[in-house]
């Protein structure tokens, strides 16, 4: 009986009677049938294959875990948990439109610290102030210090506060009547924070931006902050709200808010 | 709208700000003009002994500056 070139499948000689043509044919078909599973033994969503030392026979490879890589072990692939490595992971990029509140949820736990970065934000209108809570805990959890330099004149203050603001909105992280569209003048700045994923040690806050108050008829504010998130619940959340008026955060054109893990 | 990002999906939901968080911002609302006031009472008792010393106000900038 003559076979395929390639996977020796069973085929009818040229002189083989028609009367034996229905047996062929399902010889032929479980041949096909048995080498195409052979060839594909996935059996979930994800799976993987790879060629075994078994020829025209793979090898499933299971998908992995949310954060493993394919990696080499043994002259075959594998899934392994990623080495952590110095540097910064993107771990979200948003682009603000017309948002009355940004909430970052089930940040991993596997980074050293945690650093926001923002630039663009710009306000729909005067009137509103927007500042950062964690875990979006609204009690009086951040022991904050800070000072801001302004065109009007400088200040300092320290608080235990409901969130990262150190006193009044002239430290909002996410600016205070800040909807002029000039590309320097919305809330632009940077967040870090230490210890975030420990649940025995307080969290250690710090961070700088700028934006500009039209609401004062174009003041520009210049806040630092540093303080402790008085907590030693992991953190997961990380929270952009309004805390006054009715104005919604939109993002100037190729500007974005990004949050980075740290290690 | 409220965004909402699952950080370890990547699955973004956006919904209306709900009662508890208007109610959140009312608070700070409070806080935020409470801080205010506090400031400008303390504008308006400097502008009070600068008026007192016959100072500007350029030059009570460059006395504090």
């Amino acid at each position: 009986m003559a076979t395929t070139t390639n996977y020796g499948w069973a085929t009818p000689d040229d002189t083989a009677l028609v009367k034996d043509g229905a047996a062929a044919i399902r010889t032929l078909g479980t041949s096909v049938d048995t080498t195409t599973k052979n060839l594909n033994p996935s059996t979930t969503l994800g799976d993987i294959e790879y060629r075994s030392s078994t020829a025209n026979t793979n090898t499933r490879l299971g998908i992995g875990t949310t954060g493993q890589v394919l990696t080499v072990a043994g002259g075959v692939p594998s899934w392994a948990t990623a080495t952590s490595t110095a540097g910064l992971t993107l771990i979200s990029e948003q682009v603000a439109a017309a948002s009355s509140g940004i909430d970052f949820t089930s940040i991993s736990g596997s980074y050293k610290q945690l650093l926001l970065v923002w630039s663009g934000a710009q306000h729909s209108a005067t009137g509103s102030s927007f500042t950062i809570r964690l875990n979006a805990d609204s009690g009086a959890n951040y022991a904050m210090v800070g000072a801001y330099t302004a065109a009007g004149g400088i200040g300092a203050g320290g608080a235990n506060n409901t969130s990262i603001f150190v006193g009044g909105a002239d430290y909002a992280a996410f600016g205070q009547d800040a909807n002029s569209s000039a590309l320097y003048a919305p809330a632009t700045g940077t967040l870090l924070i230490d210890n975030y994923s420990s649940s025995t040690k307080l969290k250690t806050i710090n961070g700088s931006w700028g934006y500009f108050d039209n609401g004062l008829g174009g003041v520009r504010y210049v806040p630092a902050i540093s303080g402790v998130y008085n907590s030693t619940s992991a953190i997961t959340q990380l929270n952009i709200v309004r805390t006054t008026g009715s104005a919604t955060l939109t993002n100037l054109a190729n500007t974005s808010i990004r949050l980075y893990g740290v290690n | 709208m409220k965004t909402i990002i699952n950080c370890e999906t990547n699955e973004i939901v956006e919904r209306e700000l709900n009662k508890a968080e208007k109610d959140q911002q009312k608070i700070d609302e409070l806080a935020v003009n409470a801080a205010k006031a506090e400031a400008q009472k303390k504008a308006a008792e400097k502008q009070a002994i600068a008026d007192r010393l016959g100072l500007t106000a350029d030059e009570l900038k460059l006395l504090l500056g």
